[in-house]
């Protein structure tokens, strides 16, 4: 692998940065490659393929901190001017530190592709889909992947370099009958090179996908009351997802989150477990350092049902005292340094428990299959959430009639206190580039709004 | 930007390895975005980037190349290492050609965007200082507006685009697009700060950075400011069935989302969408008719020319109730055997376009706001919805409201705690009984298939006899 560090473009750059009289000079390259391809109807639809490429300049101008980014580094007097027009507007700001030893920690996420070999795995799991029963079109049927390249160099020449990236297929099918319309997503983590394994996960999952479909079908509404509720494990991971900025320091400091000032409080169920785990086999994030160079670590977020960790990158670490968790990452490439988790699961500390059993525990109750709109209907800021929901009514013990149009109501953290049952089966969801992991929980009630 | 005979070799060679169409779209973007915490500016960027994309169609499949190098030698390695092979086994998987699209290519002829822009002073007509100083000047302005405002933020961007377009079909285009917008957030309590609520106001246009030189900004921090105000004290919101207003301006967006992503292309001509094939067919009551036009001077939601070269329209998607049109791009229209509709679009060149909206409306009607609310006994009036989404495939929409007021016996009484509407498109649009004259447009963004776009959402008041809303109060 070439560094970007060793880039006589790059190098000729930072030399002039420093000529001109920038100090603390950081160069940070964001690289990334994409490929996309889908099939409808037994043929390919669609194939995207690209790279894009940035960078993000940081610096000292008179000893005030200045930033810009550009997609080329050769307009050198553009860069300069729009640097020193920065200086200055930001107040207190810490300046870029020398990075010290120089440290390649990119993995190889990148996977070459078979291009008709995958499209026959699509067309397979689309028939797949096709054969259950009552489906009748699969909407999306789709292999991506992604390689995403960051590599930070400081006025030295000496730099950090990582990288992060995954290969998914994702299947949507839509199931009719007689005028009744439902919809089943799923999704699941696949290499484009294990052909075999592909196709299997890529086959289930589109079978899975119909089933779920067909069984949203002559759906029910439900009577508007407050009773128990089993959340399916991809809806306890996409509802943690819309959450997590709770727990990041910047929303901390300005009092934009629920957990302002409740850091040693209890704040959910004595077994419910929180953790970041950027080395979890289970994730999909394999970042080694953040976008500010800063080693990411494993931390408990909630233990015990007690918030226990927030998330820093450096700057709002300082504003609060602390040091960064490495959580430092930009929300896209032409971005200042946000906050974000990278792996995160929710599990137990005590037993956790089969579907079946928290199924039989919730007799009355609603089984939720599917959120829809959690990113407009859940507040960071009060915790509360109002979502439209899909699921199964559970009756003698099971789970049976299909229910839809309805919602879900509550507060986040009530939610957590009211865990009464934590299963261990948990898949993940991608919300806002975290990979969240969820198990299938039992929550003792929930407003239900319907008819 | 690129030289014409470079768009010509590239579309030439793309042609000439067998795709029916080729197309390249070509930007170069400047941006400045910060974002102000009371006095304090919390982030701040800019630059400027640039970039290609290069699409062509095999029978009704698309294929999407793109890349931020434009460079000849790099751009040709790439093309040839893709194409390489056609019509050989690596074009087995895109299947027959049916329909062909096009074949072979046309000489290139101006297409000229339409003059929509406000103003064409540039994004460095103001120095970043003199733009800070003005947002900060509007949360001032917010903050002196009523007592008891604890927090004032604001979101800038202001976005310079230069884009060329041209295909195999002749189109050559080039425009430039300039947008500025600021989205405030003001927090206030009560005497007692047992209550606090947040408000929004996001005014924006398609202009230059002068657009902050204007009232509207601060006009826009107050009105933020007023809706927090008026939530404080804000109770539970009910559950169940019950009659709804949404108010006028960015109540729109309701049905952007309840039917407006169902009549574009890229749901219809799959057939996954609740209005495919009903075309011509009553949908929605007498009251409704929806529009979505990408021409109108100045605003947000407006392209001079779309991203596929194809110039924006005035689309009458619904008149009085029945579905006249859809929303299509070139491919999602060659499936369905009609035209573009100059709906083409996406957030930049790592996307390829598909059909999206604009600035989409309800027509004003002639009902009088008061009474409509005075028709209610017990209901919802929404003055602003925060977002939502839909799936076209079922119709299911969701909305998560902002300032949101119970109505109780004819009369705004309290407010509520923000809710959320749900519904399907073609359960709620025969329930649109009353549409009041108080039309107003505002501005948005739209996340879906080809990114982030800037929209237009509007309406005069509507009011829906039922529907189910999704509260904490049983």
């Amino acid at each position: 692998m070439i560094s970007a560090a060793k880039d006589p473009e790059i190098l000729k750059f930072m030399d002039g940065l420093k000529e001109q009289g920038f100090t603390h000079r950081r160069l940070t390259v964001d690289s990334r490659r994409f490929l996309c391809l889908s099939v409808q109807h037994q043929k390919l639809k669609a194939f995207e393929e690209g790279t894009a490429g940035m960078y993000f300049i940081e610096a000292a101008w008179d000893g005030e901190y200045c930033c810009a980014y550009a997609g080329s580094l050769s307009a050198h007097e553009e860069i300069f001017r729009r640097l020193k027009e920065t200086a200055g507007v930001f107040g207190e700001r810490q300046l870029p530190e020398c990075i010290g030893e120089s440290r390649d920690l990119r993995g190889k996420r990148w996977r070459g592709v078979d291009r008709d070999k995958v499209t026959d795995i699509l067309k397979y799991a689309e028939r797949q889909a096709l054969a259950w029963e009552k489906a009748d079109t699969v909407e999306i049927c789709e292999y991506r992947q992604f390689e995403d390249t960051v590599t930070l160099i400081d006025g030295q020449g000496n730099y950090l370099a990582d990288d992060n990236g995954d290969c998914s297929f994702t299947i949507r099918v839509i199931a009719r009958d007689e005028g009744y319309v439902a919809g089943a997503f799923k999704l699941g983590i696949v290499d484009a090179q294990d052909e075999e394994g592909f196709r299997e996960t890529a086959g289930n999952l589109a079978r899975r996908a119909a089933k779920y479909a067909r069984f949203g079908l002559h759906a029910d509404t439900v009577i508007s009351r407050s009773c128990p509720i089993v959340l399916e494990n991809c809806v306890t991971a996409e509802l943690l997802g819309h959450y997590l900025p709770m727990f990041y320091g910047e929303n901390l400091r300005h009092d934009l989150s629920a957990l302002s000032g409740r850091e040693g409080e209890r704040i959910g169920c004595p077994a419910l477990r929180l953790e970041e785990d950027p080395f979890s086999p289970y994730g999909t994030c394999r970042r080694r350092i953040d976008d500010e160079g800063v080693p990411v670590t494993k931390k408990m977020l909630i233990r015990d049902g007690v918030f226990e960790a927030a998330l820093y990158n450096k700057r709002d670490a300082a504003a609060a005292g602390k040091v960064s968790t490495g959580n430092g990452f930009k929300p896209d490439i032409t971005a200042d340094i946000g906050t974000r988790a990278t792996n995160v699961r929710l599990g137990s500390g005590d037993k956790t428990y089969s579907r079946k059993e928290m199924i039989a525990a919730a007799e009355g109750g609603i089984y939720i299959t599917r959120i829809e709109g959690a990113f407009a209907g859940t507040d960071t800021k009060t915790g509360d959430f109002s979502i439209l929901a899909s699921g199964n009514r559970i009756e003698g013990g099971r789970v049976c009639t299909a229910l839809n149009q309805f919602t879900i109501s509550g507060n986040i953290c009530e939610l957590w206190e009211d865990m009464e049952m934590i299963g261990d089966d948990a898949v993940y969801r991608t919300v806002d580039d975290v990979c969240v992991l969820g198990p299938t929980v039992k929550v003792k009630k929930l407003v239900v709004s319907g008819k | 930007m690129l030289s014409r005979t470079y768009i010509e070799k590239i579309l030439d060679y793309v042609i000439s390895h067998g795709a029916d169409y080729a197309e390249v779209f070509y930007e170069d973007v400047s941006r400045t975005r910060f974002k102000l915490m009371d006095e304090q500016v919390a982030s701040c960027v800019c630059g400027r980037e640039s970039g290609i994309g290069i699409r062509m169609f095999w029978g009704l499949a698309s294929e999407y190349l793109y890349s931020a190098d434009a460079d000849e030698g790099r751009l040709f390695g790439l093309l040839k290492e893709r194409l390489q092979g056609c019509g050989g086994q690596s074009r087995r998987a895109w299947g027959q050609k049916e329909r062909g699209i096009s074949g072979g290519r046309i000489p290139l002829a101006e297409v000229r965007p339409l003059e929509i822009m406000a103003s064409l002073s540039g994004a460095g007509s103001l120095a970043l200082g003199r733009k800070i100083g003005l947002i900060k000047s509007g949360i001032a302005v917010g903050r002196g507006a009523a007592d008891g405002i604890v927090q004032g933020s604001a979101f800038y961007t202001d976005e310079d685009q230069q884009v060329q377009i041209a295909n195999t079909e002749g189109v050559y285009a080039e425009d430039r697009r300039m947008r500025t917008r600021v989205r405030f957030t003001m927090t206030a309590r009560d005497e007692r700060d047992e209550s606090r609520q947040t408000g929004f106001a996001g005014p924006g246009a398609m202009s230059g950075p002068e657009f902050l030189e204007s009232d509207v900004p601060a006009e826009g921090a107050k009105k933020a400011v007023r809706a927090a105000k008026s939530m404080l004290g804000a109770k539970t919101c009910p559950v169940g069935r019950m009659p709804v207003i949404i108010a006028n301006g960015f109540g729109g967006l309701f049905f952007h989302e309840a039917c407006g992503h169902s009549l574009e292309g890229s749901a219809v001509a799959d057939g996954c969408s609740e209005f495919a094939g009903k075309l011509g067919m009553k949908i929605a009551s007498d009251k409704v008719t929806l529009v979505d036009d990408g021409t109108v001077a100045g605003e947000w939601g407006s392209l001079g020319i779309d991203d596929e070269g194809v110039p924006t329209r005035k689309n009458i998607l619904i008149e009085k109730g029945i579905l006249k049109g859809y929303l299509l791009d070139r491919i999602t229209a060659k499936k369905m055997g009609m035209s573009p509709t100059g709906s083409g679009r996406r957030e930049n060149y790592r996307f390829a376009p598909t059909s999206r909206m604009t600035n989409t409306y309800i027509a004003p009607g002639e009902d009088d706001l008061e009474e409509m609310i005075g028709s209610v006994d017990k209901g919802l009036y929404v003055k602003d919805i925060n977002a939502g989404s839909v799936d076209p495939a079922t119709g299911e929409f969701n909305f998560n409201t902002g300032e949101t007021y119970l109505i109780e016996r004819g009369e705004i009484t309290v407010p509520v705690k923000s809710a959320t509407l749900i519904g399907t498109g073609r359960e709620i649009l025969p329930r649109v009984d009353m549409v009041s004259g108080n039309f107003a447009l505002e501005q948005g963004y739209c996340y879906a298939g080809s990114g982030q776009i800037p929209i237009g959402a509007g309406q005069p008041a509507v009011r829906i006899t039922e529907m189910t809303v999704g509260g904490k109060e049983i």
